[in-house]
């Protein structure tokens, strides 16, 4: 399992690296598409993955001191956490749609050239951006889409596992010594926590003095 | 496989698993709240040191890494060196470009 | 040259074992459901020889434009398909996984003692990402092709073409699962699996070379596919990281993009390096020299390997910093590979020679690998890349390490192995006359290219100055004589599966613990699981083994 996440670590690493380059390049586009993004969710997010991350600790835990029941509610509420921190995605990508930030045809650059109208530009105190600046703000929403896309992907797959796993585990698999399966499934969970790790202040909170 | 030798003995409670768990929410605050701050180019330097910190506390611990085998953390450390020149020699070949720059 | 060491059961009495792998279970499910390395092994040759084929012919279309000056037997844009496709299809579906797909899962698990890979359900589903990235390739051929080259340069691959970009890309992306998975299995088993007594410096050389071959392909693949990701994100949404109107940078994808596949050319060459140590070290009876060397060069390869991708962007737009650092890193990479090869001209030194098929492989390996590897120091100084970069010569260094080094390779370790894969011998005059067509073919084929290079011929191109002509059709005629040479050795060992002579345990007298027991080899491996108590390529073992070996029994 180590050799997989090493795996994803290199994949997301580049990912990173064409992030850092950019960040490097157009350090205001980024700082406004930043603050188009909301901290309170965000970090609500953090937290929600990080308990998530806890749970699935003891989870582990629990399967090595053979407690079903104990094993089963942590599974369960790490699957939850789960599904409450997609949810919190889906409603940011929600907002980010209707306000015509998702990058493609439908780009729009009104809340970066015009700030006045866009209530959360004023919040942050953004400034204008001249022409072509603001259309570097679309490269920071490909890299937000992109990154945080990839990770839910991540996320959902793992938490298809997450479910197969509660089934398994109220059968009596895991606590009968046989843990490797809850143990690993853990390292990759607590993966997907370190790529949020990183991926919540480089993308939420550039720049938000 | 060898399961045996390759399990991990885990603690012997999981007080260790709830002070990394607070470490990290603290990690978060702190995170948000130095993103408030006006560091200059350290601010992006604080919030990596926080979050790298985080990312060893969640390896070694939750991961088990630090009880585990040198082979262990000697290929995270490979693949970390490896990540380590992506990053370093793509930024080193893109900084001493004039491109972008304006 | 009429000595030889192979070493026959008498004919008249031997037998295939009834019991191997071949036999132990029948049917079509027990081959595309089994779980066996040796039968994974066996699909992965014959899928593979297929895919193989289809480059070949690929590059048979090349060559014949190119015999003439005017684009006339193709349009320009169909010449763009065929040569990436041929590029696609050779490195990814061919070279990448062909000797640890084909003879790395065969006997990686019998050179250390064990009964099978790590993983071997991830084996099996290794096979057959490489057969679905392989089909979704041939389909987007068939149904439009790519035309970018196979190095898919942004910004033509992302916003001038409209071709199976996304496909094609999808098919690499899904191969290269398979590739990680294969590395991930190799270095489980190679960390877990080894027999008792096994030490990692009693291992021989083919695993220590496919170990640092399984490091790049773990570390490495990754970044291939979120460049190939990002290219499809580019394609799909025009996201914009490599649209310089949107800001981004073309340079970006090809740091990502060659981050792998430099790694990759070193995943293709380490496991024929493998082979060709074992190969060596048999046909001069000796152990391969300063073998601590050999294994630590290969790992060494692995590593430097990692930090010289740039080298192929030298005219792309990267900074004169950047520039100095890769040249001078690549200069570093070179000395390794040629520590191998002092190592096995010292091995022959003084060494009983004789020379089957294998070791006329390798002879050929080990002078076409040094004038590829010598090539590649020269592009890798920049002053001279800026002039032979993007022309033939680089064409010719390429297919002078990967066909003239890497194919032969693995056409050597084809024959070494074939006696323990299938209990049966190949006709020997034969196929040194095919190991000779190859030799000449290749050379006919290739050095007019590196002429061709200096001259300031461009590469994938059509159509050419008409002073190029005469060079061209030599190596569009060693090309016809390549082809037979390739053919040739499927025609006669398909042949020698019903009519070839009864192999025996060892035909060879080769030291290493797969030739200790019967061929073909027991689903197993072995009856009793084995127990090294000698060094490798341990000669004077193998001569005490066979005091004790039993001639026939009555």
């Amino acid at each position: 399992m180590w050799l997989f996440l090493l795996t994803e670590v290199m994949f997301f690493g580049g990912l990173f690296t064409v992030y850092m380059i950019y960040r490097n390049w157009y350090y205001p586009a980024f700082v406004a598409g930043s603050h188009q993004l909301s901290i309170p969710m965000g970090g609500l997010n953090s937290v929600l993955l990080i308990t998530s991350s806890f749970t699935m600790a003891l989870a582990v835990w629990f399967a090595e001191a053979r407690k079903k029941s104990a094993l089963v509610l942590c599974l369960i509420l790490t699957f939850v956490l789960g599904v409450v921190f997609l949810g919190i995605k889906g409603l940011e990508y929600k907002e980010k749609f209707e306000k015509h930030h998702f990058p493609g045809t439908h780009y729009s650059l009104q809340s970066f050239i015009n700030p006045a109208s866009d209530p959360v530009a004023v919040a942050a105190g953004d400034k204008a951006l001249p022409q072509d600046t603001a259309q570097r703000t679309e490269l920071f929403f490909s890299l937000y889409f992109a990154m945080t896309g990839m990770h839910a992907m991540h996320m959902i797959v793992g938490m298809g596992i997450l479910a197969f796993m509660i089934f398994r585990a109220r059968a009596g698999a895991y606590t009968a010594g046989h843990t490797q399966f809850v143990e690993y499934f853990g390292y990759y969970w607590h993966f997907v926590d370190i790529v949020w790790i990183f991926l919540f202040p480089l993308l939420y909170l550039i720049n938000r003095h | 496989m060898s399961e045996h030798s390759e399990h991990v003995q885990s603690t012997s409670s999981p007080l260790v698993y709830v002070a990394v768990y607070l470490a990290l929410l603290a990690g978060v605050g702190l995170t948000i709240a130095a993103s408030h701050l006006n560091l200059g180019v350290f601010n992006v330097i604080v919030v990596l040191a926080i979050a790298f910190t985080q990312a060893g506390l969640v390896v070694l611990y939750s991961m088990h890494l630090k009880r585990g085998s040198l082979l262990n953390k000697l290929s995270v450390g490979a693949c970390f060196f490896v990540l380590l020149i992506l990053v370093g020699m793509v930024l080193l070949d893109c900084v001493s470009r004039a491109w972008g720059s304006w | 040259m009429s000595s030889t060491i192979v070493s026959l059961p008498d004919q008249s009495t031997a037998r295939i074992p009834k019991d191997n792998y071949l036999t132990r279970e029948n049917g079509i499910l027990s081959w595309l459901l089994t779980r066996d390395h040796k039968r994974i092994g066996i699909l992965y040759l014959i899928s593979m020889t297929f895919f193989f084929f289809i480059g070949g012919a690929l590059a048979g279309l090349i060559r014949l434009e190119l015999l003439t000056p005017q684009s006339d037997l193709m349009a320009a844009d169909t010449y763009n398909k065929v040569f990436t496709m041929h590029g696609v299809i050779m490195i990814f579906f061919f070279l990448v996984p062909s000797v640890p797909g084909a003879l790395g899962n065969f006997f990686l698990p019998m050179m250390i003692g064990a009964k099978d890979l790590a993983l071997p359900k991830m084996n099996l589903a290794s096979w057959y990402l490489y057969m679905a990235g392989g089909l979704l390739a041939l389909w987007a051929m068939i149904t439009g092709g790519v035309d970018t080259g196979w190095t898919f340069t942004t910004p033509l691959s992302t916003h001038y073409v409209n071709t199976n970009v996304i496909t094609t890309g999808l098919a690499i992306f899904i191969a290269g699962f398979s590739s990680i998975f294969t590395g991930l299995n190799f270095i489980v088993t190679i960390h877990k699996m080894r027999a008792p007594g096994m030490t990692w410096f009693r291992m021989p050389l083919f695993v220590w070379a496919n170990y640092a071959a399984s490091i790049l392909m773990v570390l490495g693949t990754p970044v291939l596919a979120i460049a190939i990701v990002l290219v499809a994100l580019e394609r799909t949404f025009g996201i914009g990281v490599f649209d310089p109107t949107k800001g981004g940078d073309p340079l970006l994808f090809q740091h990502l993009f060659w981050f792998y596949s430099h790694p990759a050319v070193y995943i293709m060459i380490l496991p024929g390096m493998g082979v060709i140590s074992e190969v060596i070290s048999t046909f001069s009876r000796k152990r391969v020299f300063g073998y601590t060397a050999v294994a630590f060069s290969s790992v060494a390869i692995a590593v430097f390997g990692f930090f010289v991708w740039a080298h192929h962007m030298f005219i792309m737009g990267i900074s004169n910093y950047a520039v100095l650092v890769f040249s001078l890193l690549t200069m570093l990479v070179a000395v390794p590979s040629a520590i191998k090869i002092f190592n096995w001209a010292f091995t022959l030194y003084k060494g009983s020679i004789t020379f089957e098929t294998p070791m006329l492989y390798a002879f050929g390996f080990m002078g076409l690998f040094t004038i590829g590897g010598m090539t590649g120091v020269f592009l890798g100084v920049s002053g001279t890349d800026i002039h032979l970069t993007e022309t033939y010569f680089i064409v010719a260094h390429f297919h002078f390490v990967m066909v003239g080094g890497m194919l032969m390779a693995f056409l050597a370790g084809i024959h070494f192995w074939w006696p323990k894969m299938t209990g049966r011998m190949y006709p020997e005059k034969i196929s040194q006359l095919a190991a000779v067509v190859t030799f000449i073919g290749f050379n006919l084929t290739f050095f007019p290219q590196f002429i061709l290079g200096t001259l300031g011929m461009p590469r994938r191109y059509a159509s050419y100055p008409p002073e190029f002509q005469i060079l061209n059709v030599f190596s569009t005629a060693g090309a016809t004589i390549l082809g037979v040479g390739y053919l040739l050795p499927v025609l006669y060992l398909v042949w020698s599966l019903k009519y070839g002579k009864i192999a025996g345990n060892n035909p060879w007298q080769a030291t290493g613990l797969e030739w200790q027991t019967q061929s073909p080899p027991l689903t197993e491996n072995f009856a009793t699981p084995p127990i090294m108590d000698h060094e490798a390529y341990d000669y004077e073992w193998l001569e005490n083994q066979k005091e004790k070996e039993v001639a026939s029994v009555r």
